[in-house]
């Protein structure tokens, strides 16, 4: 029992060494919103991906596809981009200049878009909905 | 021969961590490579899960290996010859149960823990699936059991397979020499396994040797003009090791609950990932599809459809 608890112990440890390294080393890296990267990396995973309308808000952005209409929502996940097609919203809330979306994603149940301001934050909101 | 009974994971696990830092220290250095410490330690953790369950899958793969052994065809004892006999064989049976990992969903829901980070490096090595036992993954070993090798050497050369492929999981190495990329798995080799570039799915399924994947067309060469993107072709937004452990079984549990006939249902757990009745879903193959298209388009230029 005793071993297994130091077992255990010492692997627990041994994480939080390794990823204390890791923070020392690299920092704790988030990913800047940068629509032009953002529409690089959607037209390389998806063919024929032409940037249309696009806003950063908050730590999401949202772009468009000028082939077929359809709206990206991408958000920084660390040093990386996670990106979805806003196709199964579940529920869409707006409170002021933030829009509140809900999927049916295990992984990505919910955002928080945080326009510059409320006129955006609307404009957003009709688009979404249409 | 009595090192048998010793785990080579276990024993290469101080080697393994040592490399880790190792790598990170050279990415720091030279710039070649990237670490996350969110994703890391999603990595670690899953790793160290994966310990924790491994003793259930340890229990299914001797008790199923047990029961088949004993009808057995030949005694097969323990030599440096069988030993090599065994290892290949070993890695020839991983070869087709990796390649079904990645085309039957039931095993990919496992199987997907270990390709879920968006990085490559040393700990995503380590990022090991830990719902194994809940997959028939042991029962590919049958025919080593049937054959007559006995069980603790097929365990050894298993483990032996699982530390070669440790090493292989960075981008600080580039190219190995020539020679020895045309036979054995590489940092090269895998990169293009991990990557979810149209060209590079479902590709480089070995464990220790390549030529499996020569020989049975799964092979793809590393092309500098088209670095690899690690991941998964739906990335997720958590570093959270059990929401990453359950999100292909969640996934699986849901489209079988919506299932409007057991054809439908059956589908969801024994088709390709991506597979779905109306097609509305997209697997490798109609990535890959899409991409030739609209290549094909951007060069007659004519408008893809």
């Amino acid at each position: 029992m005793n071993e297994l608890l130091l077992y255990l112990a010492g692997s627990l440890t041994g994480i939080a060494l390794m990823v204390g390294l890791n923070v020392l080393l690299f920092g704790r890296k988030a990913r800047a919103l940068d629509t032009g990267a953002l529409a690089a990396r959607l037209a390389l995973d998806h063919p024929g991906f032409r940037a249309g309308d696009s806003v950063v808000a908050g730590d999401a952005a949202l772009i468009e596809n000028r082939e077929d209409g359809a709206v990206w929502l991408v958000r920084a996940g660390g040093d990386k981009f996670v990106t979805r097609k806003l196709e199964r919203v579940k529920r869409l809330s707006r409170a002021g200049n933030a829009l509140d979306l809900r999927f049916a994603d295990f992984t990505f149940p919910k955002a928080r878009l945080s326009f510059a301001d409320e006129a955006t934050a609307q404009a957003w909101e009709a688009r979404l909905r249409a | 021969m009595s090192f048998l009974h010793i785990s080579p994971t276990e024993w290469a696990t101080p080697a393994f961590i040592f490399l880790v830092v190792v790598e990170m220290l050279a990415v720091y250095a030279t710039g070649r490579g990237a670490f996350e410490a969110r994703d890391t330690l999603a990595s670690l953790l899953m790793g160290f899960l994966s310990v924790v369950m491994g003793t259930v899958y340890t229990l299914f793969f001797f008790g199923f290996g047990a029961f088949i052994y004993r009808y057995r065809i030949a005694d097969i004892a323990v030599t440096p010859l069988s030993f090599a006999i065994a290892f290949v064989a070993d890695d020839f049976f991983y070869y087709w149960w990796h390649r079904a990992s990645h085309r039957v969903r039931w095993l990919w829901a496992d199987h997907v823990q270990h390709h879920s980070s968006q990085h490559f490096n040393l700990s995503t090595a380590l990022r090991q699936p830990v719902t194994g036992a809940f997959t028939p993954g042991f029962a590919f070993r049958a025919p080593l059991f049937l054959l007559g090798f006995p069980l603790p050497l097929l365990a050894f050369v298993h483990g032996l397979n699982l530390v070669y492929q440790f090493w292989i999981h960075t981008e600080a190495i580039g190219k190995c020499p020539r020679w020895f990329e045309a036979v054995f798995n590489t940092p090269s080799h895998h990169r293009v396994h991990h990557a979810t570039n149209a060209d590079y799915l479902d590709r480089n399924y070995a464990g220790v040797f390549i030529l499996w994947d020569r020989l049975f067309g799964t092979f793809v060469e590393e092309d500098i003009a088209d670095p690899p993107r690690y991941g998964i072709v739906k990335n997720l937004a958590t570093f959270n090791p059990l929401r990453i452990a359950l999100h292909e079984w969640w996934g699986i549990a849901g489209d079988v609950a919506r299932s409007r006939s057991p054809r439908e249902a059956l589908g969801y757990i024994f088709a390709p990932p991506g597979w779905s009745p109306d097609g509305s879903r997209e697997t490798s193959e109609t990535i890959r599809e899409n991409w030739q298209r609209y290549r094909s388009a951007q060069l007659s230029g004519a408008p893809a459809e």
